[in-house]
């Protein structure tokens, strides 16, 4: 899982081509030892071509991780058909979705 | 008359007034006199057999709205209701419940007849009042017992006797209908599929009544399983057992059984060969097979000449083979319906449900299956019928070959969820005509993975040692993937709506699959596997 620090938020590549019922448990237990103690996370669904229900339960997981010590989670780069699983199940009323990693990284700018 | 007083044998019995009162003491019964005043009715006289019968004193029984008071509440009115009928017709039985002495209620028998002075004038009630609880409560065992025996006949009927239809044969549309009686019959029907596109229907019915005839029925149902099983182990491989040899070694297991019952079985034995558009038919005296055309919208009946099973060990069966066209349709239906009769006393008759089916024909067999029934209760103006009411409508579709067809298999772990979308990428990409779009594939790919987890999770219960296979065939107007398993089947009616508020990180499984395919369905497949039909249309509606 490639992480990057922009200034002073944390960008997380996530690293498959698919999340799915098979890794999700796996992405949420590596994520989460890198959420704790961040406020500010991006993650770039860049890599990202397939995503399922265990899937976007993961990156919720994430969210309420988050959210529950204070800090924001913004996604982004996600492909149509990706993008087209979220809005299946209104999560892109949830989540913050940005184009690019840019775009992502400068919400978080004051 | 002194005469003969006098002349009698010694033996003879007297009615002494100490003996009277004795006989009155003894005897199972009440006597009572009841004088009619302008008031009502006054008690004159009781025996003294009330003390033993219902534990009053002679006084106490005496007293004025004693009887009133010791009817059971329930009893009372009616009861009270009923004594005019005494002063019109001079003569009343009836039955109620009354209260003895330790409180308990016993069923009694209370006959009473009037009495009329010379100038006719109602003078006096003269009553027999017995216990008749013991024969009560054998009256309701007898009652409860019938309950219980229509209740099992029924469970019988429903688990033994009847087997749900197919629901996804290809080429061929099978509906069953059933309106059971007050009492079981031993209507039984079954289905058995075959590869190579042949379909068997057995519908059979047996003699009588009762759990005896559904058990009866039970039992023949599952030796034509047997026989055909049989006959299929001991056959050269790919060999179908002819309906002529299934019935033969059928009726060779039951027939002396039938014949210590002194009962017998009417059976109708049809195959449907959907590749060669034939129907074979072994009919053992049931009824005739209505059978529709659909080219000439007429309808033909189709009867064997063969006797019941149970009442000749040496018959030689032969099947006979009727054509058939797409659009045609089949009917096969017990007496139940024949015999269903109106007020005026008729038969329903084959006449009036071969102008049913003429008339509906064109319908779809379930609508059709509707129509018989609403005509059969039209006619005979009731619901519910002396015997039991069953039907079977096979109709035969235009067969629709795949134009390309698939299958791989893959274990229970979700770890091979890619492997199975890799499939169905591969497979829509490919389809003959032009490709599925890009984002129908993607659609697909997502319910299938989704039912797929499912059947790993909720119907294997995790474990990954287990198989799935799934099978692709692609229609000119659509993809169709079957994936079956051997785990629980899950009711998906019984999942909670998902949470689209981020509340829950699952649960959207369900939701996803009924969002992104065009039809899903729940099947149990003809190897009794659990099957997930999953229906995904080339071009948007």
């Amino acid at each position: 899982m490639a992480i990057e620090q922009i200034d002073g938020v944390t960008v997380v590549v996530l690293p498959g081509k698919d999340l799915d019922a098979g890794n999700s448990k796996e992405f949420k237990s590596e994520v989460a030892a890198v959420l704790k103690a961040r406020a500010k996370v991006v993650f770039d669904l860049g890599r990202l071509r397939f995503i399922d229900s265990s899937g976007l339960g993961a990156i919720l997981s994430c969210l309420r991780q988050l959210s529950s010590q204070g800090g924001e989670l913004k996604l982004c780069g996600m492909s149509k058909s990706v993008r087209q699983t979220f809005e299946l199940v209104r999560m892109h009323r949830i989540f913050d979705i940005y184009n690019t990693k840019d775009e992502a990284v400068r919400a978080f700018q004051p | 008359m002194q005469s003969t007083l006098r002349n009698r044998p010694d033996n003879v019995f007297v009615a002494t007034p100490k003996r009277s009162q004795h006989i009155l003491h003894s005897i199972p019964t009440v006597i009572y006199v009841l004088a009619v005043t302008p008031k009502g009715f006054e008690s004159e006289w009781v025996s003294d057999s009330v003390v033993r019968i219902l534990g009053y004193t002679v006084e106490e029984a005496l007293a004025p709205d004693w009887w009133v008071d010791h009817l059971h509440p329930d009893d009372e009115d009616a009861a009270i209701e009923k004594t005019s009928v005494l002063m019109t017709r001079g003569h009343l039985v009836q039955e109620y419940r009354f209260q003895s002495k330790d409180g308990h209620y016993l069923w009694m028998q209370d006959e009473a007849s009037l009495l009329r002075d010379a100038a006719g004038r109602p003078k006096e009630i003269v009553g027999f009042w017995t216990n008749i609880t013991e024969r009560k409560q054998a009256e309701e065992q007898v009652a409860r017992a019938r309950e219980q025996e229509v209740e099992i006949g029924f469970k019988i009927q429903q688990t033994l006797l009847l087997d749900q239809p197919p629901r996804d044969f290809p080429g061929a549309r099978v509906a069953a209908l059933t309106i059971p009686s007050q009492r079981i019959g031993g209507d039984f029907y079954d289905f058995f599929r075959h590869v190579d596109q042949c379909l068997d229907v057995i519908i059979g019915d047996v003699m009588g009544k009762g759990i005896p005839a559904a058990l009866l029925g039970a039992a023949s149902k599952s030796t034509f399983l047997q026989a055909l099983s049989e006959i299929i182990s001991l056959s050269d491989r790919g060999m179908l057992p002819k309906p002529e040899e299934i019935v033969t070694l059928a009726r060779a297991k039951m027939i002396r059984q039938l014949i210590s019952l002194e009962s017998f079985v009417t059976v109708c034995y049809a195959r449907f060969d959907l590749e060669r558009r034939r129907v074979e038919l072994v009919d053992c005296g049931h009824m005739p097979v209505i059978h529709f055309r659909n080219s000439t919208g007429t309808c033909t009946l189709l009867q064997g000449a063969h006797m019941p099973l149970g009442i000749s060990e040496g018959e030689i069966y032969e099947q006979v083979s009727h054509p058939f066209e797409p659009g045609d349709v089949f009917l096969f239906y017990s007496d139940g319906i024949t015999e269903a009769q109106n007020s005026a006393g008729e038969f329903y008759e084959i006449g009036r449900l071969a102008e049913c089916v003429r008339t509906h024909g064109r319908l779809d067999a379930w609508e059709l299956i509707k129509r018989v029934r609403m005509s059969v209760v039209a006619f005979s103006h009731s619901e519910t019928f002396a015997d039991d009411l069953t039907c079977v409508v096979v109709k035969i579709e235009e067969r629709e070959l795949p134009l390309a067809r698939a299958e791989t298999e893959i274990q229970s772990d979700l770890r091979q969820l890619a492997k199975a979308r890799a499939f169905v990428r591969e497979f829509c990409r490919n389809v003959p005509g032009a490709a599925l779009p890009e984002e129908r594939t993607a659609e697909l790919e997502l319910a299938v993975n989704e039912a797929l987890s499912n059947i790993m999770k909720h119907a294997y219960k995790g474990r990954t040692d287990q198989r799935i296979q799934i099978r692709a065939e692609a229609f000119a107007d659509r993809v169709v993937l079957r994936l079956h398993h051997l785990g629980e089947p899950f009711e998906p009616d019984l999942a909670p709506p998902p949470a689209f508020d981020g509340s829950r990180e699952s649960g959207f499984g369900l939701y996803l699959i009924d969002q992104t395919v065009d039809e899903v369905r729940y099947l149990r497949d003809q190897r009794g596997r659990n099957c997930i039909c999953l229906v995904k249309n080339r071009k948007t509606a």
